[in-house]
């Protein structure tokens, strides 16, 4: 029951996953069909280019609208309504006083602004240059560390060849130390070793000459016994036994002669003393024989005594051979007899005569045999320390050849060497990408400048030009001639008035005119003076004339506005095409108006930000609200804090609002 | 006392509702319409006027939220995906790590047992956010940061299963295992004939207790994953959504809670003797 319940719930887990996997798929080609596709664009600065067609009518009669400075004050009228001029006559003069005066308040004005300007260059420059010269500097610091650390390298290469040098003769040097001093340990080692055998040998003699003694008693031979005697004898006094019995000898010749001696100073006296003479009564005779008697006492007491120190050193000389004559008996007593469980003391006694002192020379046995030990050591220890000495130095010179090497193959890892070099490098790029940024801002503050500069210099501009203007003005004596031959139409002026922009002085020239009419939006971008062509008959021949007067927008929003006709052959009330084009300032943002959107709030525009979410890097529709400066058929100037690499979107697919994920279409 | 019997057992009943009416509430939930939901906890959410309320029951039936969340959210399937990839991992590796350490803490002796034992029993007790800075600093120092390794390597050396597991390797008696000694075993296929079958639930029950702690782990993903929406796992699907979504969410627990209670139905007597070895409840 368990197992089936179990098998059902496998069951089950397995048909959950394969619904999963199912349910995946057909979410993701569900999103996949649901989401927006847009066409995108960058925002770019550039100018704007206001463009109006359309047709005008011909009138005749054409009214020539003098042109009035704002501002100025009239000195005096010289014309009337109705009054007819020729071309050149004067019409009104303003007040020279005023204008002296205004052109004075003018210069200073564009002397403040030739100041600005001249104030705000500099600071652009020095904020510009300050930062190109902060690159300057951190890309010649780069280049120096860089500079550095080659030289750094190739004294890397020049140091470890030097050391190289350096530790071939430290190796060599010590190679030869190693074999003087082992040389002079291996000397140690053999002289220890020749004085220990040099008494071993002794020992070894020893036993020998026992040996052969046994050798000889036990075979029973004779001769061969004297001559395993004499050989101990031999080596007891050192291959010199002969020199010793020949000692004896002498000594028993001197003993000879010595008794000899006596005797015949016995006899001497024995002849010379008459031993009555002690019994004579004469004193003399008495003393005489005492006399002799102690002459005789004496002599022969020295030749008893010279007697006595021969026989004491025969028996000095005889003493050890006795001594060895009765170990040696002793031994072959005991070799004879069989008794091999004693033969060990009488050896032993025998061994020990061979030796004058066996204590001493078992005691220097020992010591040349530890001599000898620590000789060994000794050298085994200088062997050792040399070898040690010896491959540490090897090691060296097999390093810096490797090191070597690899400088040459250019695989050496400078790490260890250049580190702080290296440490250097790096500030002096970081340096560099600091002043690449500093450089940057510097730009983007420039850019800010450049607007400032620019304006200053339309400003500066317009100035000169009223200036100029007042110049000529001023020096035709503020008169203002007429431009045109005809009949006043309208004088709105009078001597004292300051002119407020309203007044107008009118002429009718008896010539033709183009009368036409824009939308107050689309003509609000033009002025008088601004160029006109006008398209005469079916031909492709054009007028080019200016825009003489602009009425004010009628109660539908529409402007009229004339422009005096080229001489010529016109009907009056016939139409013509007309053309205005005019470019616009440059603007920092200009976007298509397709990318335009407004809602109740403002205008804004949708951008396709990437975001990270769950499913990875994703687009979505972000809303940026703008300002609309200006705008032509295609373009719209606006103010927004869009940047240059943000994606607008201009198409879509689908609706969308802000916060839809959109798919970005390639080669939009 | 027969009486008393049913008495209790009728309070009992009453007690387990407290247990059973959220999940009521939130079955419930993923079958209402969006008015509905707006009514009863618009008050909570979006800031309206009046008391929140629930009924047990929606009084308009509809399958839009769950449709919605099926056929218009690829970020949840993205989701649960994630949580597939840094569960299944951990727990195919938690087997293959804690198992032999278990089998060599149950069975052999070798110095510095008990004190290896024990700091397996103080990391098992320490819980994450102790260890989180730490933890954060070593897997940013591998590159690990922001990737699924940063929650599955850390989770397959858990050293919750071999607890649970040495438990159960103990439990088999050796008399049993000297005797399979003596037929020529050898330690690997003690190890192998004996020891995994015998330790089958125990294998069983790590992997369920693994999974249902992994695949409702909150605190790793939101630390570890921060920077990386993409990888984020079902358990955050929940806060991202908004008061107007409300019957999609309910519809999403819903689907949740699915694998982690067929598993438990599944190994439910294998995943009761864990919890009796480890002594444990989660």
């Amino acid at each position: 029951m368990v197992i089936s319940m179990e098998k059902k719930i496998k069951k089950l887990i397995i048909g959950f996953f394969i619904m999963m996997v199912a349910l995946t798929l057909l979410s993701r080609i569900a999103a996949s069909a649901m989401v927006a596709r847009v066409g995108v664009t960058t925002g770019q600065s550039g100018a704007l280019a206001y463009e109006i067609d359309g047709t005008g009518v011909v009138n005749a009669n054409a009214k020539k609208y003098i042109e009035l400075q704002s501002g100025y004050e009239i000195g005096s009228v010289s014309v009337k309504e109705g009054q007819q001029v020729e071309k050149g006559d004067v019409l009104f003069t303003y007040d020279l006083e005023k204008l002296k005066e205004k052109k004075a308040g003018l210069e200073l004005e564009l002397q403040k602004l030739l100041f600005s300007y001249e104030k705000q260059q500099l600071a652009d420059m020095d904020s510009s240059k300050g930062a190109e010269q902060a690159k300057n500097n951190a890309e010649e610091d780069l280049q120096l560390t860089q500079k550095e650390l080659q030289d750094a390298k190739q004294t890397v290469k020049k140091n470890k060849e030097e050391a190289l040098v350096t530790a071939k003769t430290a190796w060599e040097a010590n190679v030869s130390s190693k074999n003087t001093a082992v040389k002079a340990a291996d000397r140690a080692v053999a002289d220890a070793e020749g004085e220990l055998a040099e008494l071993m040998k002794q020992q070894t003699t020893a036993q020998e000459v026992i040996s052969n003694y046994k050798t000889a008693v036990m075979s029973g031979d004779n001769a061969a016994v004297t001559k395993a005697h004499d050989a101990i004898f031999e080596f007891y006094y050192d291959g010199k036994y002969s020199d010793h019995l020949q000692s004896i000898d002498e000594m028993k010749e001197k003993l000879k002669r010595a008794q000899e001696d006596l005797k015949d100073i016995q006899d001497k006296w024995d002849l010379a003393i008459d031993k009555w003479d002690q019994y004579s009564g004469d004193i003399k005779v008495k003393q005489a024989y005492n006399q002799q008697i102690m002459s005789r006492d004496i002599e022969i007491k020295s030749a008893d005594r010279v007697i006595a120190d021969i026989q004491l050193s025969i028996g000095k000389l005889t003493q050890k051979d006795t001594q060895l004559d009765q170990a040696i008996t002793a031994y072959s007593s005991f070799l004879l007899q069989s008794i091999t469980t004693y033969a060990g003391n009488v050896y032993d006694d025998l061994y020990k005569l061979l030796f004058d002192d066996l204590e001493a020379y078992e005691k220097k046995l020992s010591t040349a045999e530890t001599k000898l030990d620590r000789a060994k050591e000794d050298s085994k220890q200088t062997t050792e320390d040399w070898n040690k000495k010896v491959a540490a130095a090897y090691t060296e010179v097999e390093k810096l050849e490797t090191d070597l090497k690899h400088i040459k193959e250019g695989s050496y890892d400078y790490q260890q060497d250049l580190q702080d070099k290296e440490t250097g490098l790096r500030a002096a790029e970081r340096g560099l990408e600091s002043a690449e940024l500093g450089l940057e801002k510097a730009d983007n503050t420039d850019k800010a400048a450049e607007i400032d500069l620019n304006s200053t210099g339309i400003d500066i501009k317009l100035k000169k030009q009223e200036i100029n203007k007042l110049n000529k003005i001023i020096k035709n004596d503020g008169k203002i001639n007429s431009p045109v031959s005809g009949a006043v139409q309208t004088v709105e002026l009078e001597e004292g008035l300051t002119l407020s922009g309203q007044e107008k002085l009118v002429i009718c020239t008896g010539g033709y005119e183009l009368s036409m009419k824009a939308y107050k939006d689309a003509m609000k971008n033009f002025a008088t003076g601004d160029e006109i062509n006008i398209k005469t008959g079916e031909g492709q021949n054009k007028l080019s004339t200016t825009i003489e007067n602009i009425e004010a927008a009628d109660s539908e929003g529409n402007v009229s506005f004339t422009a005096l006709l080229p001489e010529g052959e016109y009907t009056s009330g016939a139409s013509l095409d007309f053309e205005l084009k005019k470019n616009s300032e440059d603007y920092d943002m200009c976007l298509p108006i397709q990318a335009l959107r407004q809602d109740k709030k403002s205008a804004f525009i949708l951008i396709a930000k990437e975001t990270d979410s769950v499913l990875g890097s994703v687009r979505t529709a972000f809303r940026l609200d703008v300002n609309v400066i200006s705008q032509d058929a295609n373009k719209a100037a606006v103010e927004t804090s869009l940047s240059e690499e943000d994606l607008v979107i201009i198409s879509s697919s689908k609706n969308i609002s802000e916060g839809d994920r959109v798919s970005v279409t390639e080669g939009e | 006392m027969k009486l008393k019997n049913k008495i209790l057992t009728s309070l009992l009943f009453v007690l387990t509702l407290f247990i059973w009416f959220p999940i009521v509430m939130l079955i419930g939930g993923a079958f209402m319409g969006s008015d509905e939901i707006n009514r009863n906890v618009g008050p909570v959410l979006n800031q309206a006027q009046g008391m929140a309320g629930w009924s047990l029951l929606p009084q308009y039936p509809t399958l839009r939220p769950v449709v919605e969340l099926l056929l218009d959210s690829p970020n949840f399937f993205v989701m649960f995906w994630n949580s597939c990839i840094q569960v299944l991992p951990v727990l195919i590796g938690q087997v293959l790590i804690s198992v032999p350490a278990a089998w060599a803490f149950a069975r052999y002796h070798f110095k510095g047992k008990n004190v290896l034992f024990t700091i397996y029993i103080i990391l098992m007790v320490l819980p994450f956010q102790v260890t989180m800075v730490s933890s954060y600093l070593v897997l940013d120092w591998l590159k690990l940061i922001d990737t699924h390794l940063a929650l599955i390597l850390p989770n397959i050396f858990s050293t919750f299963p071999v607890f649970i597991m040495v438990k159960f390797f103990k439990a088999i008696p050796q008399s049993y295992l000297e005797a399979a000694k003596l037929d020529g075993a050898n330690e690997w296929k003690l190890f192998l004939k004996i020891g995994l079958p015998s330790a089958s639930s125990g294998i069983l029950s790590i992997v369920i207790l693994g999974f249902l702690e992994y695949w409702n782990a909150i605190e790793q993903p939101i630390v570890f994953l921060a920077r990386r929406k993409d990888l984020w796992p079902l358990t955050l699907y929940l806060p991202d959504i908004t008061g107007s979504r409300v019957g999609v969410a309910f519809a999403a627990s819903v689907i949740i809670m699915i694998p982690a209670l067929l598993l438990f139905l599944y190994g439910q007597q294998y995943l009761e003797q864990g919890i009796a070895a480890s002594g444990l409840k989660e």
